[in-house]
């Protein structure tokens, strides 16, 4: 393979890999605006500037599109290329507003960073700044601040390229360049939150975020989105006890860069659910767990003693070690043997953009697959909802149920059958629990939790395992990270491999690609 | 979007013969993004201003976004976002016309229709700007009135032609006056290039017909060059050392070296005619009055390096030219001198006109490429090459209209022939033009090696009575500016090099002492300020930036290390952006201060304030 030299170190390089990309490769972050690696390259920034020691004369050049050549000498720091990138920052500071105190990219501005790093500490320029619209009301999520902007065009490329539309411009030409909408057509992509993400700067701001915090006081957890299928990887930026951005996290194996706005945005309000189901409750009695888990457990065998059916619709948003243990403590219950049905509701799959949206609003269908859990249409459904005597329902997507059952639990954050159930578990939001969802292409990622739960909240896997204990279940997986060894056990060779070492992009695991053999 | 009242949008979608149009349009490109800006020019035309409902018209006739489309109606001087009167008057606001009274025509015509510059008069009649140099260098000051040129022009006469517009009298457009001779220096000098122009020249414009061109031997080089092999075509080009007339002096035989001997799919011959270099008009000349040798010096160069297909990039401001040329295709073509079969040679070369729409950035031949393909005129990054991946990413060679104007003559008279014109290195004539407050401005051609001041005093007569030269600005706007003492320094590449400058076009300019050499200077940073295409940080903000501080010391407010800040700031900006037009303005820059600092000093008011270091503020 040909070589170049990197700061002194021989590199191989593929064929056509920019410096840039070699660099980054070798742990190297090379200063950049306008380049991002999932948009086209512009050059336009001019930050990226690094030494060339040849071939040909020693220069400057721009990493991002200098293709490597066997036997190139690059040299990514040096006093040329600092004076190179202070003349760049003192250029695009010399009309900037300056206005980090009442930014919310401040804490998180490369203007900022880099300008920390190799700005100069004096401007030069004692012209007045250029004055331009501050608050450009362009999506509905976004808010645009002219003036803020170093127009390197991730934007512009962004949506041309990736969404699909080219809704956002530059209008003008030379200094008079700006970033706008054409008049009267607002954005309407439905990835336009990325838009905040993407700009380097403080110039594209959700609506969503603004001023609600700064940044350095949010921790990040990182997880995967529930809103469909796809299972994009994200970070959920947390402030005391509460989620305040949804961000899209790189991973190249399911979304690349990018999440949608049903995701970013969806979930911001799943995470703050006005009323939940706060505690056990038996009858509409609250009561403590195992008093409602002893009810549910006495019930079930009931019923299946006087020869009914059980029938449990199982939560397309469960995680697969909640399926697990659900399994586990139904199935395996010496009371309730050969009168259980897993099942789950058929999901549709329609409305998908061909983007990143499957048009599947559930998370882990294909784990419910992989476990074997019964996949019910909507006539399958009703006739089993007809002839079982007792129903477990996990399922917040069942909003009614006709049919007459002698015993019907309820568990979830929230549920339309709430008041009809003789007994309700407080199930959990996904920004509570711990464990892995597997998406439409078959990996399986971690989901951490983010959020505690209110203390009366018990949540899915715990009510599971108090279930399961009533039932005189034994050697259930007490935690997560258990069900998760146990059932990837159960799926094939594991490897050694644990929740807490499950890699961050996920993996194709043999419990999760395993189809259903019920 | 609101239709306030206005048919724009069913107005436009009724119109068959725009749709026709298009459709026309579209077919010249092998990609339809290709004639957008051509469109965008036709719905103009209809309207006279290209309001919303216009914009999302055509971006919905090219299947793209409002938004896209708008990005490219911005970038370009000529597309109007406000209505405008029936008539569009600019006057030319750089160096020649300046300094040749533009102003003062400029502020009589204000006077004259009541309105600023950029307004519309209440009658709806006029709209008045001004504009960057409109390549009349020679002619000046010049003033257009819808892109029909008006040569020569003091207040009188502007006034003169608004009240004949007004009356309904007015001339389609101005002829273009005769250059004059310049007979001390032709003596003993032998031209081609103005040779038929100047005997043969017929009708009001003095333009060559294709009768006359015939008669005096025209497409006998076309001939030739077919009956040889396209590499020896090449070598013989190679071979007479023609350099690139387009400002860079590259040597045009090696450029089309590059290019694929066996090509893998189309090649094109992008013809380069957006001459907007302040200072610069000789490819004008060449289109009006000879166009028939710049089609057979596109049939042979297209030939050469195995192109079908010849653009030609017309400043948009060129209206005339590009009519003059696209007629003499039209005739070309029917005689068989362009089309499917060149000649019954075999050989397949269409020719087609684009008008660009006001941005001399598009004469960077990338940026050329992408406003040929419908965009915002952007220079890409190199490489890859034009002729590796030029017009629709295919082998591509641009080249001036004047080096491809000397293409004919070198195939039919020779390589030894050519190299019997101008120096060594530099071989051939050249188009120099002389414009400025010298009695003869006009183009002379002469061999390459010549001085200025022979050019100058000679041909043009020298400064008008009562005018001092204090500097001259060599070949255009990137050139920067000589002292008197240089005017003995032969124009050609290498000498040029010498005193900090280069060839560039062959545009010369004069200082005189009553107009200075700081507002020049300050004309052209102006100029580079309103025309950076403004993609990389360091070129748009630098331009602007220099600027700024330059127009310190036209209201007194400049302090002396306002030079260097000056300086600086372009400096960030050499070698570090895309393409090298923060070369072409800091090197004049640089030679201005450098040649003529004490004008600068003199101009700091407040000597305790030159002392003082800039102020400074966090950052
Ligand atoms: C800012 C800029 C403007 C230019 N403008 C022109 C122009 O108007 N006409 C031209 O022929 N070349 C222009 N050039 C040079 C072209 O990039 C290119 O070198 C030339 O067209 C090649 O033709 P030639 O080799 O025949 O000279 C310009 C270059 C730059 C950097
Ligand atoms: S150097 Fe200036 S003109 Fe050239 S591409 Fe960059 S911004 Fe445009
Ligand atoms: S990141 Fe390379 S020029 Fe912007």
């Amino acid at each position: 393979m040909p070589k170049i030299t990197l700061n002194g170190k021989e590199v191989e390089f593929p064929a056509g890999q920019t410096v840039m990309l070699a660099a980054r490769g070798q742990g190297i972050d090379i200063p950049h605006y306008c380049w991002h690696p999932a948009l086209s390259v512009v050059g336009s920034c001019r930050m990226c500037q690094v030494e060339v020691h040849g071939p040909g004369p020693k220069r400057l050049a721009t990493a991002c599109n200098l293709p490597c050549v066997d036997g190139m000498v690059v040299v990514t720091e040096s006093p040329a290329v600092a004076r190179a990138r202070a003349g760049v920052l003192e250029d695009l500071l010399l009309n900037h507003p300056l206005d980090c105190p009442i930014c919310d990219k401040a804490g998180e501005c490369w203007l900022q960073d880099y300008a920390y790093e190799y700005g100069a500490a004096v401007g030069r320029n004692d012209f007045p700044r250029r004055k331009w619209n501050k608050r450009v009301d362009i999506a509905e999520h976004v808010l645009l601040d002219q003036e803020r902007c170093i127009l390197c065009t991730r934007c512009v490329r962004f949506l041309d390229e990736f969404a699909g539309k080219a809704e956002l411009a530059v209008l003008g030409r030379g200094a008079h360049s700006v970033i706008d909408i054409f008049p009267g057509i607002k954005v309407s992509s439905g990835y336009q939150g990325n838009l905040a993400d993407i700009c380097p700067v403080g110039a594209l701001t959700l609506k969503e975020f603004r001023f609600q915090t700064r940044v350095w006081y949010l921790e990040g957890t990182d997880t995967v989105c529930p809103s469909c299928s796809r299972g994009c990887s994200i970070t959920l930026d947390v402030r005391d006890n509460a989620v305040l951005r949804v961000r899209p996290r790189v991973n190249p194996e399911v979304n690349g860069h990018f999440i949608c706005d049903v995701g970013r945005f969806g979930l911001l309000e799943a995470f703050r659910p006005a009323e939940r189901l706060a505690g056990a409750r038996l009858r509409g009695e609250a009561v403590e767990l195992a008093q409602a888990a002893r009810a549910a457990a006495e019930g079930l065998t009931q019923a299946a003693r006087a020869g009914g059916s059980v029938l449990v619709l199982a939560s397309p948003n469960a995680t697969n070690e909640e399926l697990f243990l659900l399994k586990k403590v139904l199935l395996e219950a010496a009371a309730l043997r050969g009168r259980v049905t897993l099942a789950f509701r058929q999901v549709a799959e329609e409305g998908g953009d061909g983007i990143l949206r499957t048009g599947q609003n559930a998370a882990n269908v294909a784990g419910l697959r992989a476990q074997g859990f019964e996949e019910l249409d909507a006539g399958t459904l009703e006739a089993r909802l007809g002839a079982a005597r007792a129903l477990f329902v996990l399922d917040e997507g069942l909003t009614r149920l006709d049919a007459k059952v002698e015993l019907l639990i309820v568990q979830a954050v929230r549920s339309a059958l709430a008041a009809q159930a003789g007994v309700v578990l407080p199930g959990s939001t996904i920004a509570e629990k711990e464990g892995t969802l597997t998406n439409c292409d078959g990996m399986t990622q971690r989901v951490r939790p983010a959020l505690r739960p209110p203390p009366t909240v018990a949540g899915d896997f715990n009510c599971l395992l108090a279930l399961g204990r009533e039932l005189g279940a034994s050697g259930l997986p007490k935690t997560p990270g258990e069900a998760f060894i146990a059932w990837a056990d159960a799926g094939g060779e594991r490897g050694g491999l644990t929740l807490a070492a499950l890699p961050q992009n996920g993996i194709r695991l043999a419990a999760a690609a395993k189809e259903a053999q019920s | 979007m609101s239709l306030t009242g206005n048919n724009f949008a069913a107005d436009l979608e009724g119109d068959q013969a725009l749709a026709e149009r298009f459709a026309e349009l579209v077919s010249r490109y092998p990609e339809k993004r290709a004639a957008l800006i051509p469109a965008l020019h036709a719905v103009q035309e209809k309207l006279g201003w290209l309001p919303d409902e216009a914009v999302a018209f055509v971006a919905k006739r090219f299947d793209t976004t409002p938004a896209d489309v708008l990005s490219v109606v911005t970038f370009y001087d000529m597309f109007h976002r406000e209505p405008r009167g029936r008539h569009d008057v600019e006057v030319c606001r750089n160096l020649a016309c300046r300094a040749r009274g533009g102003d003062q025509v400029v502020s009589r015509l204000e006077k004259k229709l009541g309105i600023q510059c950029g307004g519309t008069t209440p009658d709806g009649e006029f709209s008045l700007g001004t504009f960057e140099c409109l390549g009349g260098c020679t002619e000046a000051p010049v003033m257009a009135v819808d892109w029909r040129y008006y040569r020569n022009v003091d207040a009188a006469k502007a006034e003169r032609i608004i009240d004949e517009i007004r009356a309904g009298r007015a001339p389609a457009q101005e002829p273009r006056g005769e250059e004059p001779d310049c007979p001390a220096a032709l003596a003993g000098h032998e031209i081609y290039l103005t040779k038929r122009m100047r005997e043969r020249g017929q009708g009001e414009r003095l333009e060559v017909g294709l009768d006359d061109y015939l008669d005096s031997g025209g497409y006998d080089a076309l001939k030739k060059a077919l009956a040889m092999e396209r590499d020896a075509v090449i070598e013989v080009v190679k071979a007479s050392g023609l350099r690139g007339r387009g400002g860079a002096g590259f040597p045009c035989g090696v450029k089309w070296g590059f290019m694929p001997k066996t090509p893998k799919g189309p090649h094109y011959l992008a013809i380069n005619a957006d001459e907007s270099e302040p200072g610069t008009c000789k490819d004008r000349l060449l289109m009006e009055r000879d166009p028939h040798c710049l089609i057979e010096g596109a049939a042979i160069s297209a030939y050469a390096i195995r192109a079908e297909t010849v653009y030609v990039y017309v400043r948009g401001e060129y209206l005339y030219p590009a009519e003059t040329l696209e007629r003499a295709i039209a005739e070309a073509r029917a005689r068989g001198f362009l089309g499917e079969n060149v000649l019954g040679s075999g050989v397949k070369v269409e020719m087609y006109v684009h008008r660009g729409a006001g941005a001399y950035i598009c004469g960077e031949e990338t940026a050329l490429m992408e406003s040929l393909e419908g965009k915002r005129g952007h220079p890409r990054p190199k490489p890859p090459f034009p002729a590796q991946a030029g017009l629709w990413q295919r082998p591509t060679t641009v080249n001036n209209v004047e080096t491809i104007c000397n293409v004919p003559y070198i195939v039919l008279q020779g390589a030894a022939w050519y190299r019997t014109m101008g120096t060594e290195k530099s071989p051939g004539n050249l188009l120099y033009a002389v414009a400025g407050r010298v009695k003869r401005p006009g183009i002379y051609e002469l061999p390459l090696g010549t001085t200025a001041r022979r050019l100058i005093e000679e041909c043009a007569g020298g400064m008008q009575d009562g005018c001092r030269l204090i500097g001259f600005n060599p070949g255009g706007a990137s050139t920067g500016f000589l002292r008197p003492e240089h005017l003995d320094v032969p124009l050609d590449h290498e000498s040029l090099r010498s005193v900090k400058t280069m060839l560039g076009t062959g545009g010369i300019t004069v200082v005189d002492e009553a107009f200075g050499l700081v507002p020049a200077v300050e004309t052209f940073v102006r100029f580079f300020e309103h025309e950076t295409c403004g993609q990389c940080a360091p070129c748009r903000e630098g331009c602007a930036w220099a600027s700024k501080l330059v127009s310190r010391f036209r209201d007194g407010t400049a302090r002396l290390d306002d030079l260097d800040v000056m300086l600086d700031a372009l400096e960030h900006a050499v070698g570090r952006t895309i393409c090298v037009y923060p070369e072409a303005l800091a090197g004049p820059v640089r030679l201005g201060v450098e040649n003529f600092r004490e004008d600068f000093a003199r101009l700091v008011k407040n000597k305790a304030a030159a002392e003082k270091p800039a102020s400074s503020q966090e950052a």
